[in-house]
């Protein structure tokens, strides 16, 4: 049985506020280095570059990612949430992205067990080695506290997209009126994602950001950074 | 629409081009070699061993398949590589299949350098790596895709590609990737993080015990030349990919790339 709808939104907007300890401040996904390199310089480019990472690249991998993770949360099937674990950790591409996924996916893991705890997770966290990628450690929370898919890939996703945002106001930099623009546009790419990821399953997985990864894998050699990624 | 009519619509038996090549190298090099239909495999008198792949079908067309099984024995070295380019010509129904299995055993190290794919409008291509070593093996793995010859006017506007490859070590999978378009390619192409207009990509994996050493030599050449690129390594897997406007000027990067992560010179036919 699902929790009532109130409840699971309530829940779902804490776990995914900037404010939840998982540190997504301190990841710019390479957005760093195309700011240094021109890529993104103003609201429209931001905006674009955010829109892509959603509907070619991580965004959309990432909620296909969490859809999956929920299924066999659900099912209870460990073994198949332990492969999938392995399976998004790999697809992370450079030491950086996969600093970003695993690391946020184990403190997420950690905040939520110790202030939600869950018979349920506490099985998966005990079988998961490392750090979880982000996405899957987020898809077996919602599931073992019995939140619907499609309204966690909506709160996942939209946090993905504002920690973006977030980190391109304080880079190009641009004023909060611009911030919430930018957010306000990118929410029909929020929407398509999360709609298109509950339907296809991992055969459904693959984008093509390929400067985008570029960007990430840049941003190991760049001079003078703020962010960690 | 009249150009959805399928050939198997009509009901004509689909005309499938199909290729097979099993090649083992061991220590003291060719082992085994089984080729079969459109695959056909030449060796030229180097060492260590090279083979090179000649799809005879000169391309490939919708429903068309290949497949590849390489192994290298413990200890072995080897080279695979193609005779040309790969073409992946227009298919209105079915995508071409290219399937790669790819096994090194202790302490032998396989370089998978297959020249560029040159995807026509309206190509469909599924390809899909299997690669699994050994602890201490050594593997280097080459992509590369040119969407269109566009110094010959040549321009992909759809089309259907997906790459999907899974690299284990000691069983433990230490890379996969999940590449694809689908639909209107150049509207996909144009974006800026995608390839910003460009029309030719590569991705390079080495894993290898030297993979951390070999990636600053990796970086060096990555920032050279006309590509955009960029290098990283975690836990023994090095992993890069390219971007340059055309398929003329991502080769000289793509060499100077490959060259940072071998000892040997590369193949003569990529030299041509």
């Amino acid at each position: 049985m699902a929790i009532e709808p109130a409840a699971a939104w309530r829940r779902l907007l804490a776990w995914f506020s900037p404010s939840f300890p998982v540190g997504g401040f301190s990841y710019s996904h390479g957005l760093e280095w195309a700011v240094e390199a021109g890529d993104v310089h103003d609201l429209a480019s931001l905006v674009s570059w955010i829109e892509t990472v959603l509907l070619h690249g991580s965004g959309r991998s990432d909620a296909i990612l969490l859809a999956e993770a929920w299924r066999r949360t659900d099912a209870g099937d460990v073994d198949g949430l332990v492969t999938l674990a392995e399976l998004a950790a790999a697809l992370a591409f450079g030491r950086e992205r996969h600093l970003e996924t695993t690391a946020q996916g184990a403190a997420f893991l950690l905040a939520v067990r110790s202030a939600w705890p869950a018979p349920l997770l506490d099985r998966v966290a005990s079988a998961l080695e490392e750090g979880p990628a982000y996405p899957v450690a987020a898809g077996a929370a919602a599931a073992a506290h019995r939140i619907p898919l499609a309204p966690a890939l909506e709160a996942y996703l939209h946090g993905f997209a504002a920690n973006l945002v977030s980190a391109g106001v304080r880079l190009v930099p641009l004023g909060q009126s611009d911030g919430l623009r930018a957010i306000a546009a990118l929410d029909p790419s929020v929407a398509a994602i999360a709609g298109a990821a509950a339907e296809v399953g991992l055969d459904g997985l693959g984008g093509f950001a390929f400067r985008a990864d570029i960007a990430a894998l840049r941003h190991e050699t760049q001079h003078t950074r703020l962010f960690r990624t | 629409m009249f150009d959805g009519i399928s050939r198997s619509d009509a009901g004509v038996a689909l005309e499938r081009a199909v290729g097979r090549a099993r090649l083992r190298f061991g220590a003291r090099g060719l082992a085994e070699l089984h080729q079969a239909g459109a695959l056909k495999v030449r060796f030229p008198r180097v060492e260590p061993p090279e083979a090179v792949l000649v799809n005879t079908a000169g391309g490939l067309a919708g429903a068309d398949r290949l497949a590849f099984d390489i192994s290298a024995d413990a200890g072995a070295r080897a080279t695979v590589t193609t005779a040309a380019c790969e073409k992946v010509y227009r298919s209105d129904d079915h995508a071409a299949e290219l399937s790669v299995a790819l096994r090194v055993a202790r302490g032998g190290r396989l370089d998978w350098l297959p020249q560029e794919t040159i995807f026509f409008d309206r190509a469909r291509l599924t390809r899909r790596i299997d690669a699994e070593l050994a602890s201490d093996a050594s593997l280097l793995l080459v992509e590369a895709m040119i969407f269109g010859r566009t110094e010959r006017g040549e321009r992909v506007r759809s089309g259907a590609f997906r790459d999907s490859w899974r690299i284990r070590r000691d069983g433990r999978l230490v890379l996969a990737e999940e590449s694809r378009g689908e639909g209107a390619i150049a509207e996909l192409l144009d974006r800026a993080c995608v390839l910003d207009g460009a029309c030719a990509a590569a991705t390079l994996v080495y894993v290898a015990p030297d993979a951390g050493a070999r990636l600053d030599s990796l970086r060096r050449a990555l920032i050279e030349g006309e590509a955009d690129g960029g290098a990283s390594a975690r836990d023994g897997v090095l992993a890069a990919r390219l971007v340059a406007r055309d398929g003329f000027r991502l080769r000289p990067c793509l060499l100077a790339a490959i060259a940072a992560l071998r000892d040997q010179p590369l193949p003569k036919v990529w030299m041509c």
